[in-house]
């Protein structure tokens, strides 16, 4: 009988999942992201950016008079379960609009999701298949807000090619995971079509630890420059093991070696010291002074990530489509969101324009920073994609 | 340059063996793959991590402190785990997915704790490089393969040289036997967990050193079962050699055959191996164990 | 599709799936580190029959499980005359390798996945399929078959004497868990519209070992309860935030501790007669090292 009272148990459990409050008053604002896993930094710097914003707002009268209910949901970094957490957002949280995820391959899996729930969804994902899967068509409900992973390759070759003046570029790439390739392929195209060469172009299996294998290639190879399009970890290993190696070129790396993180895993500043890395936020800007004073003042310390004003700004556009769509329907939020035109936000210049036909930001630049010797972040330059 | 690979190999081979020794313990006594080994390694580095940093003292005190730890929380999981199944009558079957569970909670509470961060001991421990003609050596390695030669001489010593080694071999051939000859195996196989996770530390730390600390740290619990199931089961020796040639196949596969399916390729390989010497690298036709 | 068809349907899915690793796991004593990985073989065969071929619902998910069936013959023909052991190993190697022909492949999308698959699976089609895999599971048990599984599991040697073929024997169990991997991965694949290498890892594979232990090695009603529960489980915690994991591994954790044969044990459920399932398995599995007994 315990047995049956085991299987009874099952079938209840199921039942109570789908058991939650009824919608209330607030607008319900669904957030998806990593709180689990081996990102959930990002993924908790990120929330507590959303949750910051949804303070602010609901602090100053809430939209339409009405408070933001933001409600956070975990991936755990896998795309079915960002499905399932988009799902419970939508049903039965009755959530208008969805922020978040910044992991192409999660908002990939939600995007066909959107279509048929009719409910938009604005994140970091920074795949361009997210919003246009073919050329010519977009995801209706699916948005980006930065600049896409095609666009950050294409900056940073840029940057190397006509501001450092670099001309033998070497690549590597984590072939499993889709923001290193996107990237890489971008920098490699726009690289050599500036006039450079790319002497060494090495994709590698996920989950490596150990670069020495390619790094002696790369060196064998002489080039002056190496792409790290890399996740902090992985790009920081890459340079203290090419340091290790007696490889010494010049370093351009992606947004994620923007972090401490990335410091920690190169084994100190001395080894991370010159590397130019794309970064969407120029934390010491000015501007930044309230935000920071306000982060501190709600999660006692400083921002660790830019994923907080990833989080931060996909709440405050949100608020900004819904204040716009005049009414609390997903329909118009959608429209809405479309339709954004220089809506202040903390990243870029601080001006946010979305392109309606792609679901991509419109020239959104980007800043290109380098690790100083007492470990600042010095702005090289702001450099805008072009289109 | 083929040389310098063949050094990335060995670097890399050497973490491997010393991985599988510390691992292969357990597993001969037991016959199970214990993934709590994983826990351990992450434990170490973090615990080493964390007594070098507010404790500030020089990172090889804070390893021999991590070590200790690492040590009692083995011993620890084997008495709330592993004790209770067999005392419930249970064989070691259903520790293996207990150790996984371990393992897997370990890390999410580090996760916790860590918040995700990767993090790096404050003061520089074998860092740099050295050159051998045109050869670059880092530190880290030729320590760690160092390391790994004296864990393994230290450890055949109380293996060969002592009661507690001849008792750990005797229950390795039959724990029925052994209980029968009125030995204490509760403190035995205790033993032999405090010892696997005093290695699990050295190992964790090390490779906080070589890597960063991070959390899924202990996900190389999972080449240190490749390395003994290609070394030859139940072989400390066996566990060194599968070590270093997964290492070495993974950096030349790398190299020169094809980066991105490199993983594929090594385990291809090693089935392929394994196939042509189905007892192993050491293993020998008799089942004579350590 | 609302969300509690959505865990429905997931869990159904983890459930045939979890079949499977009882038929292997179970019954026979194999432990697969690649049952994620021949569900992969299952969902990008029917998602590529569907997508690239034009074919319906119905022929994908057949070309997927003839696909994953294809994949476990080669896999299981050199190693499982060898050692548990390797075989173990050869299906970790098998899961590298499907995960990095993934990822190399253009013609599956690469890292970036495939995209556009068609959005067919709903609950009835799982529970169709759900009831006719309990069904095949519970008959393979009861057959000689699986007693030969069984004999197999607790002493190859004497199985043998007794004219059991060990081999033939593995390799069927190895097949049919691989063929329900691939029908599970099929109806994923049209679940989801959307495949990326990265859902059918290593580790998730060792989830899949988890809940079978968890329901109970010797128990075919364990395993489908087992996944069922922890399914819906990890969807409870989703509110707990970053104590998801944690509180998952303790609950998994201190459950084992108090019922050490996982939930059931090797109790069946049964609606006629009481029937006692197989003894639970006391030797050691592939990843155990050799001659304990």
């Amino acid at each position: 009988m315990k047995r049956i009272a085991l299987l009874l148990i099952c079938t209840l459990l199921i039942g109570v999942v789908s058991f939650s409050a009824s919608a209330a008053d607030p607008i319900v604002v669904g957030f998806i992201t990593a709180l689990t896993g081996s990102t959930s930094l990002w993924g908790t710097q990120e929330r507590n950016g959303a949750v910051l914003a949804a303070d602010e707002i609901n602090a100053k009268g809430g939209v339409l008079g009405r408070q933001i209910k933001l409600i956070v949901y975990d991936h755990k970094g896998q795309p079915a379960e960002g499905v399932s957490a988009y799902r419970r957002l939508v049903d039965q949280d009755k959530a208008v609009v969805v922020g978040g995820t910044h992991f192409s391959n999660i908002s990939l899996a939600i995007a066909p999701v959107a279509e048929q729930k009719r409910v938009p969804i604005i994140g970091q994902a920074i795949e361009p298949k997210v919003t246009v899967p073919e050329p010519g068509k977009v995801n209706r409900y699916t948005f980006l807000a930065q600049p896409s992973s095609a666009q950050q390759g294409q900056m940073m070759a840029r940057f190397g090619y006509e501001n450092l003046g670099l001309r033998k570029a070497a690549v590597l790439a984590d072939k499993s995971n889709s923001y290193s390739t996107s990237q890489a392929e971008a920098f490699a195209e726009t690289f050599k079509a500036l006039g450079g060469e790319v002497v060494s172009y090495i994709e590698y299996a996920g989950g490596t630890m150990d670069f020495k294998a390619f790094i002696t290639q790369i060196k064998s190879k002489s080039p002056d420059v190496m792409f790290l399009p890399q996740y902090a970890q992985a790009g920081g290993l890459q340079v203290r093991q090419s340091k290790e190696l007696g490889l010494n070129v010049t370093i351009l790396g992606s947004n994620s070696l923007s972090d401490q993180n990335y410091i920690d895993a190169c084994g100190g500043i001395q080894n991370a010291a010159g590397t130019y890395h794309l970064f969407n936020v120029n934390f010491d800007d000015p501007k930044f002074a309230p935000f920071h004073k306000a982060y501190e003042a709600k999660y006692g310390e400083p921002v660790q990530t830019y994923h907080t004003v990833f989080g931060y700004d996909d709440i405050y556009l949100i608020a900004d489509a819904i204040t716009r769509a005049g009414k609390v329907d997903p329909e118009a939020i959608r429209d809405a969101l479309e339709t954004i035109k220089g809506v202040p936000v903390l990243a870029g210049d601080g001006m946010f324009t979305m392109n309606p036909a792609t679901h991509q930001p419109v020239s959104m630049p980007s800043w290109i920073f380098r690790w100083a010797a007492d470990g600042s972040r010095v702005p090289e330059r702001l450099i805008y994609p072009v289109e | 340059m083929l040389f310098q690979q063949i050094v990335n190999g060995i670097s890399v081979g050497s973490m491997y063996a010393l991985l599988a020794v510390g691992f292969s313990l357990v597993y001969n006594i037991l016959g199970i793959a214990n993934f709590s080994h994983g826990a351990m390694i992450a434990l170490g580095a973090f615990f080493s991590y964390w007594i070098a940093r507010y404790l500030a003292v020089p990172v090889p005190v804070a390893i021999l402190a991590s070590i200790a730890f690492t040590g009692l929380s083995s011993a620890l999981v084997e008495l709330v785990t592993l004790r209770i199944l067999r005392k419930r009558g249970q064989g070691s079957l259903y520790f293996f997915i207990a150790s996984l569970t371990v393992f897997n909670l370990v890390t999410a509470v580090l996760v916790y704790i860590s918040r995700g961060n990767i993090v790096s001991y404050p003061r520089a421990f074998l860092s740099g490089t050295f050159t051998i003609g045109n050869l670059y050596i880092p530190w880290i390695d030729a320590g760690m393969l160092l390391i790994s030669i004296v864990c393994l001489a230290v450890l055949s010593y109380v293996m060969f040289k002592t009661r507690f080694g001849l008792a750990v071999r005797a229950a390795s051939f039959s724990i029925k036997a052994a209980q029968l000859m009125g030995m204490d195996i509760d403190a035995i196989i205790q033993g032999v967990f405090f010892v696997s996770g005093t290695l699990a530390g050295v190992t964790g730390a090390l490779l906080g050193v070589k890597y960063a600390v991070y959390p899924y740290i202990g996900n190389f619990v999972y080449m240190a079962l490749f390395a003994c199931v290609v070394g030859g089961l139940g072989n400390l020796t066996g566990a060194v050699l599968g070590g270093l040639l997964i290492g070495l196949l993974e950096t030349l596969v790398s190299a020169y055959i094809s980066s991105a399916i490199s993983p594929a390729l090594t385990f291809a390989f090693l089935v392929v191996i394994l196939l042509l010497r189905p007892q192993g690298l050491a293993g020998r036709a008799t089942e004579e164990k350590i | 599709m609302s969300f509690l068809e959505g865990v429905l349907i997931l869990t159904g899915i983890v459930a045939i799936v979890a079949q499977g690793v009882y038929v292997l796991t179970g019954l026979t004593g194999l432990f697969s580190l690649g049952q994620a990985s021949f569900m992969a073989v299952g969902a990008y065969s029917a998602g590529i029959a569907n997508l690239r071929f034009g074919l319906g619902f119905i022929p994908s998910l057949c070309v997927g499980v003839v696909a994953a069936l294809l994949a476990s013959f080669v896999v299981g023909a050199p190693s499982l005359k060898l050692k548990k052991t390797y075989f173990s190993l050869a299906t970790i190697a098998f899961g590298y390798g499907v995960e990095s022909v993934l990822n190399v492949s253009t013609w599956t999308g690469g890292s970036i996945g495939l995209i556009g698959v068609a959005n067919i699976t709903r609950v009835w089609h799982v529970a169709i399929a759900l009831g006719l895999v309990l069904w095949v599971v519970r008959n393979f048990k009861l057959s000689r078959y699986g007693r030969a599984c069984v004999s197999v599991r607790t002493d190859e040697t004497a199985a043998q004497v007794y004219g059991v073929n060990a081999f033939a024997t593995k390799q069927m169990a190895f097949s049919l868990a691989a063929a329900l991997a691939g029908l599970g991965g099929g109806l994923y694949a049209f679940y989801l519209g959307y495949l990326s290498p990265d859902m059918f890892g290593i580790p998730v594979s060792s989830e899949y070992l988890v809940m079978v232990f968890f329901g109970g090695l010797g128990s075919q009603t364990g395993a489908f309860a087992a996944s069922v529960l922890l399914t819906a489980l990890m969807e409870m915690l989703r509110t707990a935030a970053e104590w998801r994991v944690i509180l998952y591994c303790l609950i998994i954790l201190i459950t084992l501790m108090f019922r050490p044969t996982g939930l059931f044990g090797s109790w069946e459920l049964s609606f006629g007669r009481r029937r006692n399932g197989s003894a639970p398995p006391d030797s050691p599995g592939a990843l155990a090292g050799g001659a304990r007994k």
